[in-house]
């Protein structure tokens, strides 16, 4: 187990700055996700961590100890690649001892550990078999054998499950998931899909063009995101953004006005009321209900039946785009006009530059925090 | 749909035609070069087509003794093994590094080695003759092996350079990460991928070195150091004076061939992969 520290972390390829100055801190056992749309350069710090970038500026800190120019090997680490990258002239054995075998281990020590990581990951059956015989599931299952196998302190994986289909994907999820908690090593974890990020994760890490947007426990990022990136990135359907128009003071708070002439009031500074350019109230697909009464007004587009819940696309009086996920099986259809009402305590406001203005400040706990 | 099947078959049934119609046109005469070098001359005149009754193996005792085969032979083997294991050991590694390398001057280093196979090779027989002449290496196997090699790599670096780009990265780095240094990446976990390139460019160099005639007369000018391309010239020059002994022409030209079959038998398949591989890059 490891703690690793990233200060100040930039990362150039020539002219292009990928990260722009990343902070962070993994306490021991943690099993912390790295996620963002593509080229938010995730998988750059993922592998400036391994040792296979060089880190241009900047600090990064393994157990205390500077590991900023130090070789991969001496760092500890192990990494699970998108593509397995399991040597295919070598046999499943090979593949997981070969580590051993570099690291110049005794045969009868290699073949002990190959043998319990076999068993452990159930690949037993399989030692003899060349990657190419082996299923999707299967390659992934040698690829984090592969890692296990030299015992490291930190594993890396670099979205692993992305080529497995949607049930295998499921399924290794769960298998991960199970494996951190046997073996409660460092994890980092690189993924673009937030459902593997909210379930594996102790702590996310939200990245967008090379800058880290926030950290904390799903729910937290979730529940409480610090700014309209963070919020639109996590929710399945994204969180509906509605331009407000207007902000007038009232007595507890500020009073939005809605397309169509409603309006929300929500508990904000006063100093905030007059000037309703660029703000935007934040609405969680699911937090919406039918209403007689609702604020919100909706020309239904398109209705997705998913069986369980019902996913509604329509546009408000002004035009802009709303979609509501209702549970249960509603009997709407495209045309209809519908009255949608909201939890006020759910809401979100973000100003011009995309500031959550209802942000929380966390209050740090024990486990970890981001160093930013 | 049927319009773009019947033109897909008409396509397919010319290619057939196309390849068929070569590979019969070689094989006939493979197969005819060989059963001549087993006639008597008159035999080979007067039924050039027909299957020999009883076959002359003394053709070929008299090509490999009397015309000094033997030792053009032995002489080939040496200077076509030898400059294939060289150029195999100078041009591999090469190639990974210019292929994988990141350092200043790689493009342009990669330029220069794929420049040099546009380089006319008699516009260098006059230069080398002197160079090797001026080292004591011409008229030596040793020289001419030399020269080989050196003439040889740009091609082979060429190749296995797409070759290696073709491989994927990651491996490396999953090498590098169970604790790989540079040169133990080449040599456990990229040099056996690269293994279909190793054997085309390989067998390929076998081929153009065994048959490889204008060098060879440049630089050697001693019997006893000719090879095998040399001797069936000077068979095909003496005939002249002897009289047309065709039969022993023809077991010199099957002798000739052998090597190049057995060698095409045993690695066509890793070669075609080889070859296949680097046309998906």
């Amino acid at each position: 187990m490891a703690t690793v520290e990233i200060r100040s972390l930039k990362k150039s390829f020539g002219a292009a700055t990928i990260l722009q100055g990343a902070d962070l801190r993994m306490e021991e056992g943690e099993f912390v996700v790295l996620v963002g749309p593509s080229g938010c350069g995730k998988s750059t710090l993922l592998r400036c961590i391994a040792g296979l970038e060089p880190i241009t500026s900047g600090n990064l800190v393994i157990d205390g100890e500077d590991m900023t120019t130090a070789d991969p090997v001496k760092r500890g680490i192990a990494m699970v690649f998108q593509s397995y990258a399991l040597y295919p002239h070598m046999t499943v054995g090979e593949n997981i001892g070969f580590g051993l075998k570099i690291a110049n281990t005794p045969k009868a020590e290699i073949k002990s550990r190959v043998a319990e990581v076999a068993r452990l990951l159930k690949l037993d059956s399989m030692l003899d078999r060349k990657p190419k015989a082996l299923s999707g599931g299967q390659r992934q299952r040698v690829a984090i054998g592969r890692a296990l196998a030299r015992k490291p302190r930190i594993f890396l994986f670099d979205e692993p499950l992305s080529n497995l289909d949607a049930s295998l994907r499921a399924e290794m999820r769960v298998e991960l998931a199970k494996l951190h908690s046997s073996l409660g090593n460092t994890m980092v974890y690189v993924t673009h899909d937030q459902v593997e990020a909210m379930t594996l994760a102790d702590r996310m890490v939200v990245m967008s063009a090379g800058k880290i947007e926030q950290v904390g426990a799903p729910l937290e990022l979730f529940n409480n995101p610090a700014n309209r990136f963070v919020a639109g990135f996590l929710g399945q359907p994204p969180m509906n953004f509605i331009k407000v128009t207007s902000a007038r003071a009232t007595a507890s708070g500020i009073a939005l006005g809605l397309p169509g002439g409603d309006t929300v009031e929500v508990g904000l500074p006063a100093p905030l009321a007059g000037n309703a350019e660029g703000l935007e109230l934040g609405v969680r697909p699911e937090d919406m209900s039918i209403a007689p009464e609702g604020r919100l007004k909706l020309e239904v587009e398109v209705v997705e039946q998913l069986g369980g819940e019902t996913i509604v696309y329509g546009r408000l009086a002004d035009g802009q785009l709303v979609t509501a996920k209702l549970a249960g099986q509603a009997e709407i259809a495209g045309g209809d006009r519908l009255a949608l009402d909201f939890s006020e305590e759910r809401l979100h406001v973000f100003d011009a530059k995309g500031a959550n203005l209802r942000y929380r400040t966390p209050v740090p706990h024990g486990k970890a925090k981001a160093l930013s | 749909m049927s319009d773009f099947i019947s033109a897909r078959g008409i396509k397919r049934c010319v290619s057939y035609l196309v390849v068929g119609g070569w590979a019969l046109f070689s094989v006939f005469f493979v197969v005819w070069v060989v059963l001549a070098s087993l006639k008597r001359n008159r035999e080979l005149f007067g039924s050039p087509l027909s299957i020999p009754t009883s076959p002359q193996w003394g053709n070929f005792v008299k090509t490999w003794v009397n015309n000094r085969f033997g030792d053009y032979f032995i002489n080939s083997l040496l200077v076509t093994s030898v400059s294939v294991i060289a150029i195999l050991i100078v041009a591999v590694p090469a190639a990974y590094v210019l292929s994988r390398g990141r350092f200043r001057g790689r493009e342009a280093l990669s330029s220069f080695f794929a420049f040099g196979m546009g380089v006319p090779f008699p516009l260098l027989f006059v230069p080398l003759f002197v160079m090797m002449a001026s080292m004591r290496l011409a008229d030596t196997l040793t020289g001419l092996t030399i020269v080989y090699v050196a003439l040889s790599i740009p091609f082979t670096i060429y190749v296995l350079e797409g070759f290696f780009s073709s491989l994927p990265s990651e491996l490396e780095s999953a090498a590098i990460i169970d604790g790989c240094s540079d040169v133990q990446v080449f040599r456990h976990v990229m040099l056996p991928l690269a293994g279909p390139g190793v054997a085309t460019v390989a067998i390929l160099n076998f081929v153009g070195l065994w048959n490889e005639y204008q060098l060879s007369l440049v630089l050697i000018n001693s019997p006893e150091n000719r090879t095998l391309s040399l001797g069936i010239y000077s068979l095909i020059t003496s005939m002249q004076y002897s009289g047309g002994d065709w039969a022993s022409l023809f077991a010199g030209v099957t002798i000739v061939m052998v090597p190049t079959l057995i060698l095409f038998v045993i690695l066509s398949e890793k070669m075609i992969s080889g070859i296949t591989m680097g046309g998906v890059k």
